[in-house]
């Protein structure tokens, strides 16, 4: 073969390597398509895994109508993060994890993650996942939901998501006298 | 399968279904779930959720009482523990138990205020329900909890550990040195029967793991235990995996492990009577040399990171079941008495190499220690040193230390360390060495930090400092490099250098007549190395050289320079028409370590925008004649 390879030639190679790339083609509500590694998507996602080995992954781009295109960005993304980037444990070529406790703390990478998405983008993303029954990464998220609540008041509460509070004055004292606990010296 | 129509996508909390919210209140300390009932109708009655989880954080009540007024402050919390175990028991049962105690800028209160142990506090008779985490966890109703977090925190601790829903988030650069935890935990209390996880944190002593009379099994079903920032005796962490018979996980994460020799086998019971004081000093004495060792029959992951104990001692570690094992700390701290058989995986980072160390020990120490894993398909090592300490220069020096072994499964080996720009042989003879012993690796992956040069005299006292230092010059280096690399593609048109003067040199030590590398003509297919650039004809491009010429199967190339922007310019140039004068060092160097005038890059269409070259070579005897360089995606 000739060292120096015409620029055609070099084109051919690189269309064969794409279609052996082991990628999913996944397509978001709004007709969107999105690549993912079938790999990490087989592992993180028991709904993909499922579709994979039933075969029913379309070429042209699986119908996800449930998930929005910025959802599904996030999803890619994460599983594609997983797939390739994590610096300390490149779960690459082997399964095996460390994650063996039913919930570990986010790891690094995921915290910043899931720190830099909206509100609006992270109840999406909540809802993708569950969609998708990928465990972790609903574990992660709704750990992010949570910490946004930890240590604060109910009013507090309201007000960092924006809840409408639709009680009467009798029947907030009604529950407040029930779980008294709670609201001591509140 | 057919997905239903489309619903409107949910932009708010509440438009999350009941499970969802639920589950995010399963993260949430139960104070706060408890109290997002009186946020609207839509959330009343998610708590207690089905699952069972109950999260107690004194930082729940941080506001109870004002500042300085802890005993309100404990108050509330145990009063509020015991509604929420109560209310939780009420819905399902407890399965899940946190217990979060921060002492804030009172360290010692921890202690004092929420753990003191009584064995005869009874929880029905008081009004407030509990006085201590113990009794916390000896309740009725929490017997069934399935996986239980008990940590403490104060002021004192990194903000790091401010994440974590009742969970610290931990990560120490050095290893741990004991001296610290925030309270005693008293192991007889804790609930054993269904007990599958136990996370202890910031723990000063398991208590009450030994009882001569209960010779009985504790933990039943405990598969996983793990303990962080903790310190605790060998005596009472061997005792506990003896009561742990399905243990399969032992994490200890700068656990400091205490050593107490008895000073006669016949004077046990002196030593039993003694055994709850801190009478370390009593016992010093008659530790020095003393070998003790932690066994751990059933445990298949085992993760030993950043843990310590007396430099006096020796901890042997028995593990012969072990699959998965991950270790950071220094190198000697550490000795395996049986090699794992089954060993599929391990991960070793090992940090800079103590004063009491010699240089010439260190290639003994690493190849004894690596050698235990010959079994394994993936290794990971991590050296905070650099990769030519370990070399073995001399044959039969090596045939010594490793005599027969090989790694015959390794598929994947990963090594990540420093490399001197002068001292190439020492490099090259390492990454020879380790390229002999695993005889079928498939994947190679090398990540090089250029350090400039040895210093002359190790200053042992300041390797923080100095690691810190050398991390800021390489940082001023890089920028520097990537300014002259700018200013190289600005005025590209002139010659910037002459391709023919550059000769990309053979590594020394590496092309040793000794080495004979089974891997490279017959598995090895992918090689990823990153290096740090200076020059055309450094370590790295050197590296890129031997491998293409060596490696007679090599399909795929991974390389990263140390900060890509190379690529950038060399894909721009290249992608014109092809000049005899590239633009960078980076392109002169690989174009020549491949003796090739011409490299077509490509710029890959979709999500992957960097070029991509594709590089034909003319072996006769391979079937493959050209493979793929990449960069390395970060």
């Amino acid at each position: 073969m000739e060292v120096d390879k015409g620029k055609g030639e070099a084109e051919e190679t690189r269309k064969v390597a794409e279609a052996d790339r082991d990628t999913v083609t996944l397509k978001s509500s709004d007709g969107k398509l999105f690549e993912v590694s079938k790999e990490a998507a087989a592992r993180l996602s028991t709904v993909l895994a499922g579709m994979i080995a039933g075969g029913s992954i379309d070429d042209n781009g699986t119908d996800l109508k449930q998930i929005g295109s910025e959802a599904l960005e996030n999803v890619v993304d994460y599983c594609n993060k997983h797939a390739n980037s994590i610096p300390s444990a490149a779960l690459i070529s082997s399964s095996i994890s460390f994650n063996t406790a039913p919930f570990k703390e986010p790891e690094e990478w995921e915290r910043k993650f899931v720190d830099r998405l909206s509100h609006d983008a992270l109840f999406d993303l909540v809802e993708a996942a569950n969609f998708l029954g990928m465990e972790r990464l609903l574990d992660v998220t709704c750990h992010k939901i949570s910490e946004m609540m930890k240590g604060k008041s109910p009013d507090q509460i309201r007000e960092v998501f924006n809840i409408k509070n639709d009680y009467t004055k009798e029947e907030l004292e009604e529950i407040r006298q029930e779980l008294a606990w709670a609201f001591y010296d509140d | 399968m057919a997905p239903p129509p489309p619903p409107p996508p949910p932009t708010h909390l509440c438009d999350l279904p009941d499970e969802l919210l639920q589950h995010i209140l399963d993260f949430t300390p139960s104070r706060e779930a408890a109290s997002t009932s009186v946020l609207s109708r839509r959330w009343r009655g998610l708590w207690p959720t089905p699952s069972g989880a109950v999260i107690l954080d004194t930082r729940s009540y941080g506001h109870v009482g004002g500042l300085g007024v802890y005993n309100k402050r404990r108050d509330a919390f145990f009063r509020g523990a015991g509604e929420a175990i109560a209310a939780a028991h009420h819905g399902s049962s407890v399965r899940t138990l946190a217990v979060h105690v921060d002492g804030g800028d009172d360290p010692d209160g921890v202690e004092e205020r929420f753990f003191t142990y009584r064995s005869d506090s009874d929880w029905t008779s008081t009004g407030c329900g509990f006085h201590s985490v113990h009794d916390v966890l000896r309740h009725p109703s929490t017997r069934g909890v399935v996986e239980l977090t008990v940590a403490a925190s104060s002021s004192d601790d990194l903000p790091a550990s401010a994440g974590g829903g009742g969970r610290i988030f931990c990560d120490w650069k050095k290893p741990f040195e004991g001296e610290e935890g925030l309270y005693k935990l008293r192991v007889d209390a804790v609930p054993s029967e269904a007990l599958r996880v136990l996370h202890v944190t910031n723990c000063s002593g398991l208590d009450g793991t030994h009882h001569p009379a209960t010779a009985a099994v504790l933990f039943p079903c405990l598969e996983v235990l793990r303990l962080c920032r903790c310190d605790v005796s060998l005596d009472s962490l061997q005792d506990m995996v003896v009561a742990s018979p399905r243990l399969a996980t032992l994490h200890l994460e700068r656990v400091f492990i205490r050593t107490k020799f008895r000073r006669l086998v016949s004077n046990r019971y002196f030593y039993q009577l003694n055994w709850d004081g801190d009478d370390d000093d009593q016992h010093e004495d008659y530790d020095d040399g003393r070998v003790g060792t932690l066994c751990c029959p059933g445990v298949t992951t085992l993760v030993v990171l950043n843990c310590s104990h007396r430099d006096s001692v020796t901890i042997e570690l028995d593990a012969p079941m072990v699959q998965v094992f991950r270790y950071k700390g220094y190198i000697h701290r550490l000795v395996l008495t049986s090699p794992p058989r089954d060993v599929r995986r391990a991960d070793l980072h090992f940090l800079e190499r103590n004063v009491y160390y010699h240089t010439r020990d260190l290639p003994e120490l690493f190849w004894l220690f690596v050698k235990n894993f010959s079994n394994a398909k993936v290794l990971k090592l991590k050296l905070d040193f650099p990769i030519g300490d370990i070399a073995v220069d001399d044959k039969k020096r090596y045939d010594d230390l490793m005599g027969e072994t090989l790694f015959c499964n390794l598929d994947l080996l990963e090594m990540e360390g420093q490399q001197h720009r002068r001292k190439r042989k020492g490099a090259g003879v390492a990454i020879g060495n380790l390229l002999q012993c695993c005889p079928a690796v498939r994947d190679l992956r090398l990540y090089l930090n250029t350090v400039k040069d040895p210093p002359n005299k190790r200053r042992y006292s300041s390797h923080r400092a100095d690691s810190e230092r050398n991390r800021m010059y390489l940082d001023r280096e890089a920028r520097l490099d990537f300014h002259r690399s700018v200013e190289h593609f600005m005025r590209r048109r002139d010659p910037v250098l002459s391709a023919n003067k550059v000769k990309v040199s053979d590594i020394p030590g590496l092309t040793n007549k000794s080495f004979l590398f089974n891997c490279l003509r017959f598995y090895l297919i992918r090689v990823t190395l990153q290096f740090d650039m200076d020059k055309a004809n450094c370590f790295g491009v050197q590296l890129v050289k031997f491998f293409f010429e060596k490696g007679m199967v090599l399909e795929e190339m991974h390389i990263d320079d140390g900060n890509k922007k190379l690529w950038d310019h060399m894909h721009r140039k290249i992608g014109g028409s092809t000049s005899s004068q590239p633009c960078s060092e980076f392109f002169l160097g690989i174009s020549k370590a491949l003796s090739v005038n011409q490299l077509n890059s490509l710029n890959a269409s979709g999500r992957i925008s960097y070029p991509w070259l594709q590089v034909s070579r003319r072996i006769p005897w391979t079937t493959k004649s050209s493979f793929t360089i990449l960069p390395l995606d970060r």
